[in-house]
């Protein structure tokens, strides 16, 4: 059971990495914008940057070539374990994403453990008193969370922690302080659907067959909720939130670029901005990757806390 | 089950952030300016890429800028060039150090500008240069194939600052940038932080502050909180709303400074109606600057007369502006024959409306909303306005293809701190009939003249005259109309002294500031 799924997905492994590459290829290809001249924009620090030195990079960048050409080019130099250059920094696609990958993984680990902790909880209160103020509190909540822009509640958390407070540094990357208010500002919105996946997912495994039998055998509410719809209840919501944990790592651009984190999403954009292909292909590799193992890891978490699952497999 | 799960988890959790993310906690007595900017070095190797190594004062070239931008001595103490103009020689201050302590030689700064040229041929690549020779210690010698006079210019690009040779590992690459500037490069962190040192030993003024942190904040808004909660005393290039909040208080000082970057209109000089003089002098008397200044810009901008900000050495002070006067745009308009002839309140021609194509681009933020104003002041004077606000490059492609009338565009004027190549590329004939941002195929012969004459001689006196008359004829026969200039704004906190914005932003002088 667990060699199949460990094959299967090496094998989705694989097939990701290839059509992610190529899909991500062909669209900075056919992008409008000259990558060399929008390289020099940045290194040189000007907006227009000289006619001769964009035509000599453009060279350098064997930009005259057809698209399924470089293509081929860069999938060789992969195959052969090199990942290329960012034509910016010069520095190599492995030092850029080693250098902001932890950083995105810190921030995505804090803000799953902000949200868990707040959030089931919460949902579980709401779902064992229906229509009770906790939950239409928690209800207004979610939605007022739900609807509020990233930059307001940074600029809210910064506010009151940095400026007000003084307790906390707004931005920059240091130590895991600075990871607090980007953490808090980003479980806001995980905070508002975790909590409404777990109410519900409670709500339905309380209604299951096999918790009235619980309850008919004379267990107490608490230990059928303990023992019996708690584990149960909890498989939508884990897999919700490992597709929020992969989501963070290219989807948190705008707290990343707010809170000055030189994290992973702020490298996509950049370089997809700068065109700098090869550093784009290399984050779309990274993130088949961690898509894959959370992906995995979910699979084995299911499989662990459902027994039919697992009795199904066999 | 659970519980003994989430507790591993847990664990897992922190244990992984903490090897992670590591504390660093400095308590330290010396005076520390931070300051925070959006700019973030490409790479540690100045002659790669050098304008924020050389504005945080670590490295330095041989020639400097002054806040007229104008080209003065730096490193090189004065330089003379051969009658032909092809042979420059520069003479090197004496008693320089490097941060290492190795002395400042000719034979050092030869080695340095070598490998510049051949890193940044993108910059460089245009100086014909032949050979670079270092005949004793204190003597440069640049020989070129043909005349450079913008040479000077070009050597004052952070690219080409001088580096010592303890500054690149055995394969040649820079791992510690070591100048010889008022600061020393202590440490750099990509997309976060560099901090500087002050060097007690600089060779001009040693700056008063011990220690410099310049910290990377893509956003504006980020960099306003730090300065709100005191973190940083310096935060750089605010926008006008953001700045205008700090006017009013006491215990901020805000800064502006209008730079070489003007936001210009350029005509279609082929086409009806902008073939005509008349009709381009009239659209530039028909536009209240002043207006768009306060409106969109929130007053922070300086109307533009000329091609330079006045504050610059090569500005023309002496230009004649066109004041907003639409009686005398409704005259011109009448005397080029276009006038209202059937009372629908929009001029027209042999029968044919005057209705103009209008393009400009979202990426400048501020031009649409300008192109939106100057819209409405050119339908006072009977003249309809169709705008195209288009991603830049479809909007080039259109300019390229001759298909407008009028094109807004942001114009960076000095790439190098010299006129002579955005007067060959915007207003030489060479220049305006090809694809480019200047004046649209349009040719003077006088101007073209003036130019060529310019670049033949390297007296500045003299090549300021001759740019001074082409700024003139410029602005009289108006291929473009000048709006208004950049402004660069910082805000400092009010113990700050001595902070000054530079024209061109090529330093940021820190060794002069200091802490009240």
């Amino acid at each position: 059971m667990m060699r199949t799924i460990l094959l299967n997905r090496l094998l989705q492994l694989i097939q990701v990495m290839v059509g992610i590459s190529l899909i991500t290829f062909t669209v900075i290809s056919f992008s409008p914008g000259d990558p060399a001249e929008i390289t020099l924009r940045a290194t040189l620090g000007t907006e227009s940057p000289p006619k001769e030195a964009v035509a000599r990079l453009h060279e350098e960048m064997g930009l005259d070539d057809p698209w399924h050409v470089r293509y081929l080019k860069w999938a060789s130099r992969v195959v052969h374990g090199d990942l290329g250059y960012s034509y910016q920094t010069k520095r190599s696609t492995i030092e850029e994403i080693t250098h902001s990958l932890p950083i995105t993984f810190c921030l995505a680990s804090l803000s799953i453990l902000f949200s868990a902790s707040i959030a089931i909880p919460l949902g579980i209160a709401t779902a064992l008193r229906q229509n009770g103020l906790v939950d239409h509190l928690c209800r207004l909540s979610s939605v007022i969370f739900l609807s509020s822009p990233e930059f307001f509640v940074a600029m809210v958390f910064m506010l009151i922690g940095g400026v007000y407070l003084g307790v906390l540094p707004i931005a920059g990357a240091g130590g895991i302080k600075y990871f607090i208010l980007p953490s808090l500002t980003l479980s806001v919105g995980l905070i508002a659907v975790t909590m409404r996946v777990m109410r519900t997912s409670m709500i339905e495994t309380l209604e299951q067959d096999y918790i009235r039998t619980a309850r008919a055998k004379g267990l107490s509410r608490r230990i059928v909720i303990q023992r019996h719809a708690l584990k149960n209840a909890l498989i939508p919501v884990l897999i919700y939130m490992g597709t929020q944990f992969g989501w963070i790592f290219g989807g948190a651009v705008t707290i990343e670029s707010i809170f000055a984190l030189p994290g992973l999403g702020r490298l996509l954009v950049n370089s997809v901005s700068s065109m700098d292909v090869m550093v784009v292909q290399g984050c779309m590799l990274t993130f088949a990757v961690i898509i894959v193992l959370i992906n995995l890891f979910v699979d084995l978490a299911q499989l662990y806390l459902d027994p039919s699952i697992r009795s199904h497999g066999e | 089950m659970i519980k003994k799960e989430g507790i591993l988890f847990i664990l897992l959790a922190l244990v992984v952030l903490v090897a992670g993310c590591t504390d660093k906690e400095q308590k330290e007595e010396i005076q520390t300016l931070s300051i925070s900017g959006q700019w973030s070095p490409q790479t540690i190797d100045p002659h790669l890429s050098g304008f924020m190594h050389q504005r945080l004062g670590y490295v330095e070239t041989l020639v400097g800028v002054d806040y007229e931008g104008k080209i003065i001595p730096n490193l090189a103490k004065s330089w003379e060039v051969s009658s032909d103009g092809k042979k420059w020689t520069f003479e090197l201050k004496d008693g320089i150090q490097f941060h290492d302590g190795t002395p400042f030689t000719a034979k050092i700064m030869k080695e340095s500008l070598e490998r510049s040229f051949i890193q940044s041929a993108s910059v460089f690549g245009k100086i014909p240069v032949t050979s670079i020779e270092a005949p004793d210690n204190l003597t440069l010698v640049i020989s070129l194939n043909s005349t450079f006079p913008a040479l000077p210019a070009y050597l004052s690009k952070g690219e080409s600052a001088a580096l010592a040779p303890g500054s690149y590992d055995a394969n040649g690459n820079v791992t510690k940038p070591i100048g010889t500037g008022p600061f020393i490069f202590e440490s750099w962190k990509p997309e976060e932080e560099i901090v500087v040192v002050k060097n007690p030993d600089y060779w001009g003024h040693v700056a008063s502050v011990d220690k410099i942190i310049y910290r990377i904040m893509p956003e504006a808004l980020t960099r306003k909180m730090l300065l709100d909660s005191k973190d940083i005393q310096i935060a750089m290039i605010l926008s006008p709303d953001i700045a205008e909040g700090y006017t009013e208080k006491a215990d901020y000082t805000v800064l502006e400074q209008p730079i070489a970057r003007v936001r210009m209109m350029t005509f279609n000089t082929e086409k009806e109606p902008f073939n005509d003089k008349k009709v381009r002098q009239a659209i530039n008397y028909a536009i209240d600057r002043e207006t768009i200044v306060n409106s969109v810009l929130s007053g922070y901008g300086t109307t533009a007369e000329g091609l330079f900000p006045p504050q610059f050495y090569w500005a023309n002070k002496d230009i004649a502006p066109y004041n907003y006067d639409t009686e005398k745009a409704k005259t011109l308009l009448n005397e080029a024959g276009w006038v209202d002839s059937n009372g629908d309140g929009i001029r027209d021609k042999n029968g044919k409306p005057m209705k103009i194509t209008f393009v400009t681009y979202p990426e400048r933020a501020e031009l649409p909303p300008i192109a939106e104003v100057i819209q409405q002041q050119l339908n006072k004077v009977g003249i309809e306005t169709e705008l195209k606000v288009l991603n830049y490059d479809a909007a080039e492609s259109l300019r390229y293809k001759g298909d407008f009338n009028i094109f807004l565009v942001g114009r960076g004027l000095l790439f190098v701190p010299d006129p002579d190549e955005i007067m060959m590329t915007d207003y030489h004939s060479n220049g305006t009939s090809i694809d480019g941002l200047g004046a649209y195929r349009w040719h003077n012969d006088t101007v073209d003249q003036l130019i060529e004459q310019a670049r033949t001689t390297s007296d500045e006196a003299v090549r300021k005259e001759l740019y001074d008359e082409v700024q003139a004829i410029v602005v009289e026969e108006a291929p473009v109309a000048y709006l208004n200039y950049y402004v660069n704004i910082d805000v400092t906190t009010s113990n700050i002294k001595g902070y000054r914005l530079h024209p061109t932003e090529y330093s940021l002088d820190l060794q002069n500031v200091s802490i009240a």
